[in-house]
C-alpha cells in the first residue's frame, strides 16, 4: 500500500492524536501495528464519506472466521493516496451492511 | 495489490460518472427555482391532514428529508450512530410540535431548524471530549494532531439525498462537503459555528434565515471559519500538492485552491485512469 501513497501523504487515526507523514515514517507505523496484530488482516471494500474506504477483520488465533477489527478511509489525489484515516471502532461495520465475522 | 485494484476502480468509476452527468451549471435564477421547488410536494392537504393527526401524511412530510437531515446532523455531531438516534428523536419532536409550524418557512427549514438545534443540546449534554492517548505503544509520530471525535459515514446513507442548486450563501458543493478533509476541519470549530457554516455554506441559507434558526443574532460571515475549514487538515487540502504537480500548469490550480466549485469540474477532466 505504502508503493500508491504520494509523498507527502498523512496517516491519521481520530480519535488518537497520532499522525504519520511520508513514506518512512508511514512505513514504520504500519509495522509496528502488524507486528502488534500478529496476524494478517482481511479486507473489504465499501465507500465511506465518499471516499473509498476498507473494512479490515482480524483473525482470532487459529480459528477460520475473523473478527472486525477496524474501517480506513483513503483519500485520493488523482490515482494516488494522499491520506489514510484509521477508525479503530469496529461498532458502525452495521452500518456500513458489513458482516461482523468473516468466514 | 487488492488494495491497488480498488482504488483504480473507484477513480475509474468516479470519472465516467463524471463523463456522464452534465456539469454542474448554477444558473441565476437557482435561488427562485430553489424555494420554489423546496416544498412543491408538500401539498396543503397532505400538511392539514398532518396537524390534524394522520401520522401516515406526516410521514410522507417528512421522509423526503431524512436522508439529508441525518446528513446534517453527522456533520454536526461527527458520529454516524448518534445521527440515526438524533434523527428519531427530532422527528418525534417535530410531530409532536407540529401545530407550531407557522408555514411562514419551508418545511424543510422548519425540519433543519429543529434539527440542528437538537444536535447542538445533545453536544452541550454530552461534552464529548476525546481522551490525549499520547502513552501508547505505537511509534513517534511525525506531529501531534489536535484530537477530534469522529466516525465515517457510509456512502448507502448518501443515497437519494437530492443535489439541489445550493442558495445564494452556499461556498461548498453538496458532495464535496461530505469528504472526510471536511468533517474533520469541522469537528474543529466550536458547535454553533459548525452549524452557522453548514446551513449557510452547504445549504446555502441566508444569513438572517440561519439567525432565525439558532435564535441569534445574524452570525458574521463565516468565510474565516471555511477557511479555517480548509486548513485545519493537513492530510486533505484541496488541491493535494501531488495533484497540482500532476496538473497542466494553468490558472486552474490557483483558482481551484481558491474556489472549491472550481476545483471540482477542473479535477474532473483532468484525472487520468492510469
Amino acid at each position: 500500500m505504502v508503493a500508491l501513497l504520494t509523498d507527502d501523504a498523512w496517516v491519521t487515526m481520530p480519535p488518537l492524536p497520532h499522525a504519520y507523514q511520508g513514506h518512512k515514517a508511514i512505513t514504520a507505523f504500519l509495522r509496528g501495528s502488524a507486528a502488534r496484530r500478529g496476524a494478517p488482516l482481511r479486507l473489504v471494500a465499501t465507500r465511506a464519506n465518499g471516499q473509498p474506504a476498507l473494512g479490515c477483520y482480524l483473525s482470532v488465533s487459529e480459528a477460520e472466521v475473523a473478527g472486525a477489527y477496524a474501517l480506513f478511509v483513503l483519500t485520493l489525489a488523482g490515482d494516488q493516496i494522499s491520506a489514510i484515516t484509521w477508525f479503530a471502532d469496529s461498532s458502525v461495520f452495521p452500518q456500513f451492511g458489513l458482516p461482523r465475522m468473516l468466514r | 495489490m487488492l488494495v491497488a485494484a480498488f482504488v483504480q476502480a473507484f477513480v475509474a468509476a468516479k470519472i465516467e460518472r463524471r463523463i456522464s452527468s452534465p456539469p454542474d451549471v448554477i444558473t441565476c435564477d437557482a435561488r427562485e427555482r430553489k424555494s420554489w421547488c423546496e416544498d412543491a410536494n408538500v401539498t396543503e392537504q397532505t400538511l392539514a391532514r398532518a396537524r390534524a393527526g394522520a401520522e401516515d401524511a406526516f410521514r410522507d412530510l417528512s421522509d423526503r428529508y431524512r436522508r439529508e437531515l441525518q446528513l446534517h446532523i453527522y456533520r454536526i455531531v461527527g458520529s454516524t450512530q448518534d445521527a440515526e438516534d438524533l434523527l428519531q428523536e427530532t422527528l418525534l419532536a417535530a410531530w409532536r410540535g407540529l401545530d407550531q409550524f407557522e408555514g411562514r418557512a419551508s418545511v424543510r427549514a422548519w425540519l433543519y431548524r429543529i434539527v440542528t438545534n437538537r444536535s447542538l443540546d445533545a453536544l452541550r449534554a454530552s461534552r464529548r471530549r476525546p481522551e490525549d492517548q499520547r502513552t501508547t505503544q505505537m511509534p513517534e509520530p511525525t506531529r501531534w494532531s489536535e484530537p477530534v471525535w469522529l466516525e465515517p459515514y457510509p456512502d448507502v446513507l448518501l443515497e437519494g439525498i437530492p443535489d439541489e442548486a445550493p442558495g445564494p450563501e452556499a461556498r461548498y458543493e453538496t458532495k464535496e462537503a461530505i469528504a472526510l478533509a471536511f468533517i474533520v476541519g469541522l469537528q474543529h470549530l466550536p458547535p454553533q459555528q459548525r452549524a452557522v457554516l453548514v446551513l449557510r455554506d452547504v445549504l446555502g441559507y441566508r444569513a438572517g434565515e440561519v439567525a432565525e434558526m439558532l435564535e441569534t443574532s445574524e452570525p458574521r460571515s463565516t468565510a474565516s471559519c471555511a477557511a479555517r475549514v480548509r486548513r485545519s487538515n493537513p492530510a486533505c487540502r484541496p488541491p493535494s500538492a501531488n495533484e497540482r504537480r500532476s496538473r497542466t500548469p494553468s490558472s486552474s490550480a490557483t483558482s481551484s485552491a481558491a474556489s472549491p466549485k472550481r476545483s471540482r469540474t477542473a479535477t474532473s477532466t483532468q484525472w487520468s485512469p492510469s
